[in-house]
Formats: C-alpha cells, sequence, structure tokens
C-alpha cells in the first residue's frame, strides 16, 4: 500500500479541504461577495493600544512567540507583525520586537524593516530595536522581563507559541502598566493569557488575524472554507456519537483508515 | 524573479512534505530526510545572525554609555566565555557541563518557580465576580485548584470529583473546540503559504 | 482609601510574601495530609504493571530543568516500577537537557536496583535532536535515528538489549514526562498512533486541562497530573519521594491563592453594596 497506514482519511479530508480553499478564493476572485466576518475585539484593538503608546510617547512590544521558523502559530504571528510595525511607522511609534529564536529573527527584522520602508519611514526604523535575546526558554522570558520594565512599554503585544513563559510576560506587562493583547493557538497556555490580559485571540482567530487585518478578499474567502472544515467536524462528532450511542460502529476506526 | 523564486521553492518543498507524509514513497521519503537535515542545518546556522544582534545591540549600549550598560558588558563577557568554553571542551566537557548545570539550569529554574507566585497576583486580580462569566470562571477555578490537591480530600470528600467531572466533561468539551479550529486554522495557513498567497514569512510587506 | 478599596488592591509584594512564607514553612514543618490516588495515576500504573517480564518500556524525558520538581518524581517513580517488575528500560529525550536528567533518574532508581546492567536490563540513548523527525526513524529503525550510539557515545551494537530492541513493533509501552513541545503530541502522533504502542504520559500541572481530553479519547493511556500525579505513583509502589513532600505545600499554595481571590471578592462586592447604597 502506497498510502501511509492511517492516513487515508486524513489524506481525503486534506485534499477536500485545499479544494475548497481554492474554490472559494476563485468564487471570490469572480466578483461574489464575501460574508461579513464577525469582529475579532483583539485585532480591534490594536490599533486602540498602539495609539494609546503614541499618545503616551511610551514604545510598543512585539514578541512572536518561542515557537521556531516551522511553527504554524509564528508564521500566523508574522502577518500581526506587519500590520503593528506599518502602524508604529504610521504614528512614529518606537517598536521594540524580540526573539528567541534565531531563525525568527532575521525574519522579524525584514518584515519591521520593509514595513517602515512600505510607510516611507525607513529612516526612523532602528535595527537595534529588533533583538534577538537567547534561544534558552527562561533567558528569554528573563529578557523580555527586563526590557518590558526598563523600556516602560504601553502596549504589549504577544502572538504565537508561548509556554511557560505567557504568565511572566503578562504578568510583567501588567506591572508595566502595558495594554495587553495576545493570541494563541496553544492550548495550555490560554487560560493565563485570558486571566491576564486584557484582550485574547483563541486559537484559530490567530490564524485568521492576517485575513482579518488585510482584509484582502482572497484571504477572507479562505474563513469560509475553514468553516465548512469546522461543519465537517461537528456532523462527523455528531455521526460519531449517535452511532456509538446505538452501539454501532465508530467514527473513530473510519477515521483511523 | 527575486519575489518569486522563494514563492516557488516554499511551494516545491512544501508539496515534497505533503506527499512525503501521506504516500509511502521511497524517493520522497529520501528527499523528505534530506530536507529534515537541511532544516536543522540552517536553523542551527542561524544563531550566528542572533550571536551578531547580541553584540550590535550590547556593544552599541556600552559605547553609549546607556543607563545599566554594566550588565551589557556581563551578557558580552559571558558570552565569550561561554562560546570559548565550548569551543575548547564541547559539549561533553566537564567545566562545560557544570556551567550548565550550576549557573543555567538555577536561574532556568527560578524563572520558572517565579510563576507560582504570578498566578497569585494574576489570579487575585482577574478573578472577580462582575458578571456571570466571571462568577463562573472563578467557581470553577476555585474548585479545580482546591480539588486537585489532597487538601481538596480533607475539605470535602466531592471536591475532588467534582474538580475531575470539570476537567473531563465541560474543559475536554471547550479544548477539542478550540483544537479542531486551530488544527484547521494550521492547515489553511500552511495551504495559503504552500500557494503562494501568504508571503508574511518571507519577511517583505505586501 | 476604604477598606473596599484595599481589599480589592493588596500589594503583589504583599501577595509574594505571604505565598512564600506559607510554602517555606509547610515544607519545613510538613502536616501529612492524607493523599488519595486518582484513576489516571492508577491507569498510567496498571499499563506499566501488566507488563511482563523483559517486555520493552520506553520513558522519555521531555523536559528541563525549570520541571524537574514536577515531572522528575515521576519519571524516578516509573524507572523503579520498571525495574521492580525485570522491565527493561529504554532511556530517551526530546529535550536536549533531557538525557542528562534521564542519567540522574537512573542514578537515583539504580541505587534501590542496583544488579541492573547497562545495555542488558536498561539503555539510555540520550536526547537525540529533530523532535518528531526522530520519533518518526526510531519507530521504524532504531539505529538509524540514534546515529548508532546510546548517550555517551558508545555504538548500539554493542549491548545485547539492541538485539530485541530494533522497531516500535518491540515497544510494549512508552511514556513521556512531558513539559511542552516536543512531547507526548509527537509521541502520539509520530509514534504510538502509526505503531499502535500505547502511550502514557506525565505533564505539568498547567498542561494537565490539555491532556485530559487525549486521556479520554484514548490517545493517552493515562496521565499523571503533575506533582500530585507523581506523589500517588510513589505511594502506588510504596517508595515515597519528593513529590508526596511537596504536596503539603502545594495544597496551602492554592488554598492561599484562593484566599487572596475570595479577599479580593470581598472587596468588590463591598464596593457594590456602598455604591448602591449611595443611588
Amino acid at each position: 500500500m502506497v498510502i501511509r497506514q492511517g492516513m487515508l482519511v486524513p489524506l481525503l479530508i486534506e485534499v477536500a479541504f485545499a479544494l475548497s480553499l481554492l474554490y472559494v478564493m476563485r468564487r471570490t476572485r469572480r466578483g461574489q461577495k464575501v460574508p461579513r466576518v464577525r469582529k475579532v475585539a483583539g485585532l480591534e484593538a490594536l490599533e486602540e493600544a498602539i495609539g494609546r503608546a503614541t499618545e503616551m510617547g511610551r514604545p510598543i512590544h512585539f514578541t512572536p512567540g518561542i515557537g521556531d521558523y516551522g511553527e504554524p502559530m509564528t508564521l500566523a504571528a508574522f502577518t500581526v507583525l506587519e500590520y503593528v510595525a506599518k502602524l508604529a511607522a504610521r504614528f512614529d511609534t518606537r517598536l521594540i520586537v524580540t526573539n528567541r529564536n534565531a531563525s525568527v529573527y532575521p525574519v522579524t527584522e525584514s518584515i519591521t524593516k520593509e514595513a517602515y520602508l512600505s510607510e516611507g519611514k525607513l529612516n526612523a526604523f532602528n535595527p537595534t530595536d529588533v533583538r534577538y535575546l537567547s534561544d534558552n526558554q527562561f533567558g528569554y522570558a528573563s529578557g523580555v522581563v527586563g526590557i518590558l520594565h526598563r523600556e516602560k512599554v504601553a502596549a504589549n503585544l504577544m502572538f504565537g507559541l508561548y509556554y511557560a513563559e505567557s504568565l511572566i510576560f503578562a504578568e510583567a506587562g501588567n506591572q508595566a502598566g502595558a495594554i495587553q493583547i495576545a493570541g494563541s493557538a496553544y492550548i495550555y497556555q490560554l487560560p493565563m493569557f485570558v486571566a491576564a490580559c486584557d484582550y485574547t485571540l483563541i486559537g484559530d482567530e490567530l490564524y485568521a488575524a492576517g485575513a482579518y487585518l488585510s482584509q484582502e478578499p482572497t484571504l477572507l474567502a479562505n474563513l469560509i472554507a475553514q468553516d465548512w472544515g469546522k461543519m465537517l467536524a461537528v456532523g462527523l462528532l455528531i455521526l460519531g456519537v449517535v452511532l456509538k450511542t446505538l452501539g454501532g460502529g465508530s467514527v473513530a476506526r473510519i477515521l483511523a483508515k | 524573479m527575486k519575489r518569486e523564486l522563494p514563492v516557488v521553492i516554499t511551494s516545491v518543498v512544501a508539496a515534497l512534505y505533503v506527499v512525503a507524509s501521506f504516500l509511502d514513497i521511497k524517493a520522497f521519503n529520501v528527499m523528505k530526510s534530506h530536507l529534515d537535515k537541511w532544516f536543522l542545518i540552517i536553523s542551527a546556522s542561524t544563531i550566528l545572525l542572533g550571536v551578531i544582534n547580541l553584540y550590535v545591540v550590547h556593544a552599541s549600549a556600552i559605547r553609549r554609555r546607556k543607563p545599566g550598560f554594566v550588565y551589557s558588558i556581563i551578557l558580552l563577557a559571558a558570552l565569550a566565555f561561554t562560546l570559548i568554553l565550548g569551543l575548547q571542551e564541547t559539549s561533553q566537557g566537564r567545566n562545560y557541563a557544570q556551567l550548565y548545570q550550576y549557573v543555567l539550569n538555577p536561574l532556568s529554574s527560578t524563572m520558572y518557580a517565579i510563576l507560582c507566585f504570578y498566578i497569585a497576583s494574576a489570579a487575585y486580580r482577574a478573578f472577580r465576580m462582575r458578571s456571570v462569566d466571571a462568577a463562573l470562571l472563578l467557581g470553577t477555578a476555585v474548585i479545580v485548584m482546591i480539588g486537585v490537591v489532597p487538601l481538596g480530600d480533607v475539605l470535602w470528600q466531592g471536591f475532588p470529583k467534582l474538580s475531575q467531572w470539570l476537567l473531563d466533561v465541560p474543559n475536554t468539551a471547550g479544548m477539542r473546540g478550540i483544537m479542531i479550529g486551530a488544527t484547521l486554522g494550521a492547515i489553511a495557513t500552511g495551504i495559503r503559504i504552500l500557494l503562494g498567497l501568504e508571503r508574511s514569512h518571507f519577511g517583505r510587506a505586501e | 482609601m476604604t477598606l473596599s478599596e484595599r481589599l480589592q488592591s493588596i500589594d503583589r509584594r504583599v501577595i509574594y510574601l505571604i505565598l512564600a512564607a506559607v510554602i517555606v514553612g509547610v515544607l519545613l514543618h510538613p502536616i501529612g495530609m492524607p493523599i488519595r490516588v486518582g484513576k489516571e495515576t492508577q491507569t498510567v500504573y496498571a499499563a506499566l504493571d501488566a507488563l511482563k517480564p523483559g517486555s520493552l518500556f520506553v520513558l522519555s524525558f521531555d523536559y528541563s530543568a525549570s520541571n524537574v520538581p514536577e515531572l522528575h518524581p515521576s519519571a524516578i517513580a516509573m524507572l523503579k516500577h520498571a525495574f521492580s517488575k525485570n522491565v527493561r528500560v529504554v532511556l530517551t529525550a526530546l529535550s536536549p537537557e533531557g538525557g542528562m536528567w534521564a542519567n540522574d533518574a537512573l542514578g537515583v532508581a539504580l541505587q534501590k536496583y542496583p544488579d541492573k546492567r547497562y545495555g542488558v536490563d536498561y539503555i539510555n540513548i540520550g536526547y537525540k535532536p529533530g523532535g518528531q523527525v526522530f520519533l518518526e526513524k526510531l519507530a521504524t529503525n532504531v539505529k538509524d535515528a540514534c546515529a548508532n550510539t546510546d548517550a555517551s557515545g558508545k555504538p548500539l551494537d554493542s549491548f545485547p538489549i539492541m538485539k530485541d530492541f530494533r522497531t516500535a513493533a518491540d515497544v510494549s509501552l512508552a511514556a513521556s514526562m512531558t513539559a511542552g513541545e516536543p512531547g507526548y503530541p509527537q509521541w502520539i502522533a509520530n509514534y504510538g498512533e502509526p505503531n499502535k504502542v500505547p502511550i502514557t504520559a506525565a505533564t505539568v500541572a498547567v498542561g494537565v486541562s490539555g491532556a485530559i481530553p487525549l486521556v479520554t479519547s484514548g490517545h493517552l493511556k493515562g496521565v499523571l497530573k503533575g506533582m500530585r500525579g507523581a506523589a500517588e505513583y510513589e505511594l502506588l509502589i510504596k517508595d515515597k519521594g519528593t513529590a508526596v513532600a511537596g504536596m503539603d505545600a502545594q495544597s496551602l499554595g492554592h488554598l492561599t491563592i484562593v484566599f487572596f481571590v475570595l479577599v479580593g471578592n470581598i472587596g468588590y462586592f463591598l464596593q457594590r453594596a456602598r455604591a448602591r447604597g449611595r443611588s
């Protein structure tokens, strides 16, 4: 068998998902209206947070989390950074970006620089404000805590993958008096962010950030396909519950083929 | 070309990875294995960029006598010392291992232990019964916190059972919901990258 | 400042100080609260206990120094349990520091079971980089995955235990002591599920809520929940260690946090009552 054990159904689902993504995007390109996307409070608040930092004359801190370059949450964080850096450049507000991962650092530096360039403010870009701190998890955490306190950060933006340092950052940001917005799909740390931050993007909201912030119709259309995927998952869940209750076959067994 | 080449490379490699994950074809497996090694090598080599950035930031702080520049001196000295020791002894060396065990480990543990205090201050600040939602959050937090430690048994036998039920039923339901949504989001991000629709990871604002 | 305002704005340093005093106090003078063994711990214990002598058990140290108080006691207890059942153990690590902690756990377990021989009854293949890539290779070809070396760089071929440890099919049970990722999610997805190897885990307390859905779905055979799980396991193997000693401190630490939460809420309701009275 060429298909790996247990991969047949996931392959079919993935192909169907990719095709539905392509379909909704093609439909949108042909001019079909994109449905209105519900408001995501955390993303709406980004402008307010940057505006607050501008009014106070204090810097913004952005961290893309501690995931490496291959981590989907880190990739999603890049789209938020792009938006934040553009606004920071537009408002002439200092933006400090800290990195834990050496493979992520050159990318965040480049995104920030390009954002300043696209706003015609390249002169305002300070390369030393995009910093690599340490590959060690808690070395990085202590570096961020120091920056939050020393620089008297007014907005602390945390998007991406976080482990135990999530609460360390959020509490340090709170002590510094910063407005805090976080976004992660890592379920173990979400409660920490929810408890300690002003706004939290939960799960797939982080992945929708790029589409939401850019308002690019083809990207927004992506969210429709994601919702179809959710409906399929809910359908399978209900089917599984019914079958199991009736003592019949298990959906899990079919999915494991 | 400069803009398109990275997109083409990403799409080809991503497609290869997807195929190798689902199908058991020797040629793809071999290519995936090579690419895994390349990823590790490239990731490791970026550490050099990180070290250069550290040097630039802290050397500039020392030159300008910024407040707290003494810490920059300590950081650069520690960096140089560890680097030289590591090159001389390798990571298996006795002194290098001791540096790790008796300096880095206690420092990491200290940072982690701080969480205990931060959880206390965050809970004190966040858990206020301002609404029904907040009351539910507070109620479940208190039951689980008491129910998962031996004290729960001592105070009331129902605490551990209630706490276990909260973890098994409402928590599992919520967590699975988030997991399903997040997984679909991650797959959609992957497909967008594969199709070249999302490009911010190339480090360029569009 | 009124009383209600004071109750709502206690200086965080006061909270920290009281919490530290309570924890240190109880660590120095334990109360000895009874510990009930939970069903998840019992499941993990039963899974390992059911293994036949000579079976292979893989124990993975997927944590670093910061998580030692919560996870190391679980690893030591499981290792001792495996030795007591004459189950052969393969120690590995997905965390760079894990290899070092595997050696440390071995040091403790061997004090009780000094007759266990390296390379025969157990082997430490140490930390191997790559996370899920390493696990996929480990499942199909152990020698290749480990570049044919154990933790100290010796060739795997030279150890008798390796004759019976070639692929995942030889393994009866695997346990991941997980602090973050890579950890049990990778063990499940890249090792356990594709090769039908049962996986158990120990996780830090903050990770428990995320692990439970995988226990109820059957992806994890069971989970040891933070220090509490370790303490319960120590009781099951009748060998009390650091986890049992830490349980009183954890109990009173939680109680202190709940106390401050309640104080804050009393202040909040007093303030609300006063505001209502005024209007």
